[in-house]
């Protein structure tokens, strides 16, 4: 219900909602500005931000336009700004993910997990692959009883040169991943390593699709629920926050 | 540099030539990702910004068409 008062009250401040929804106001709003007329009231900012990971998480090398794409140079300074912000007091993640480059997901996930203002994620659709951390990075988690997540080892593609300095660096990489997962969830390593490498879920890999409620029962995700959870568990954090600083 | 994801390397790679003439302006002080349609006038893909009240802006919905130059706005 608070939700929808913070709705209204932005409409309600909108100074253009009549301009119909073309956009092709820039010129309106020029002479404004060149008449000097006082400033068009703005509505409030929100103090909820939402980070939305959507897609392909590309990391270093630029995918190709088929691919709908999250790109961590926007954001990366997006959390720093958050983080820094005044009028922000928390960040809602929004996942529907199928995974992307391991080190543009890891750093995301970890901007997250140090931010001081409270973070609370929510899995819809899909939280995928190097989507698992990101997921777990927040304060609090919350996946949809439909969304999915698949947990299951990293690989490369291509020429591997096959040495078993190979195997070892994988092992580190995965470990890298893994660790980040234990030590953000509340699931097991051991727990997590059946999860990985469990070979009667998946018909071409190895690991498992866990479907919202057994993402928490194996203690990944801390609830099953939608917005209007994450929304609430949200306030009730900045609420705490708020009352600490006191 | 490693992919983790469900999506099959191949597809990921297979470079389909796809005409998009995309870029990332500042627009009003958001950040969109818009279409080039003609010139000056582009079309908004997606925003890119986390505050909220920008999804709400009628002018800044995707698919609302916009004029932009690179002189006018800086």
């Amino acid at each position: 219900m608070e939700m929808q008062n913070t709705n209204n009250e932005n409409q309600n401040n909108q100074p253009d909602k009549d301009r119909g929804i073309k956009g092709q106001t820039a010129g309106a709003a020029a002479n404004i500005k060149e008449l000097g007329t006082p400033e068009v009231p703005v509505a409030k900012p929100n103090n909820i931000h939402c980070l939305t990971i959507i897609g392909q998480i590309e990391g270093h090398m630029v995918l190709p336009p088929q691919n709908k794409t999250t790109k961590y140079e926007h954001v990366l300074p997006q959390l720093a700004a958050i983080e820094q912000s005044e009028d922000i007091d928390g960040l809602l993640l929004i996942l529907n993910t199928v995974g992307g480059d391991v080190e543009a997901g890891l750093a995301i996930a970890e901007m997250i997990s140090t931010m001081s203002k409270p973070s609370v994620s929510l899995v819809l659709g899909g939280g995928h692959s190097i989507g698992v951390p990101l997921s777990v990075s927040t304060d609090y988690s919350f996946i949809a009883k439909t969304a999915t997540m698949t947990i299951h080892p990293i690989r490369m593609s291509g020429l591997v040169v096959g040495g078993p300095q190979t195997y070892e660096y994988f092992n580190k990489m995965q470990e890298r991943i893994s660790n980040f997962i234990t030590e953000h969830a509340d699931i097991t390593k051991e727990r997590l390593n059946e999860l990985l490498y469990n070979t009667g879920e998946l018909a071409n890999d190895v690991g498992t699709v866990l479907i919202g409620e057994e993402a928490v029962t194996n203690g990944l995700i801390k609830e099953v629920g939608g917005l209007r959870e994450a929304l609430d568990k949200l306030k009730e954090l900045i609420k705490a926050k708020k009352g600490e600083g006191n | 540099m490693i992919l983790h994801t469900i999506v099959d390397p191949e597809f990921i790679w297979s470079a389909e030539p796809v005409d998009t003439d995309t870029k990332e302006i500042n627009y009003k002080g958001v950040q969109v990702e818009v279409r080039r349609i003609d010139e000056n006038k582009y079309v908004i893909d997606r925003i890119l910004s986390t505050e909220l009240k920008n999804y709400l802006d009628p002018e800044l919905q995707p698919g609302c068409i916009i004029e932009y130059t690179l002189r006018s706005q800086g």
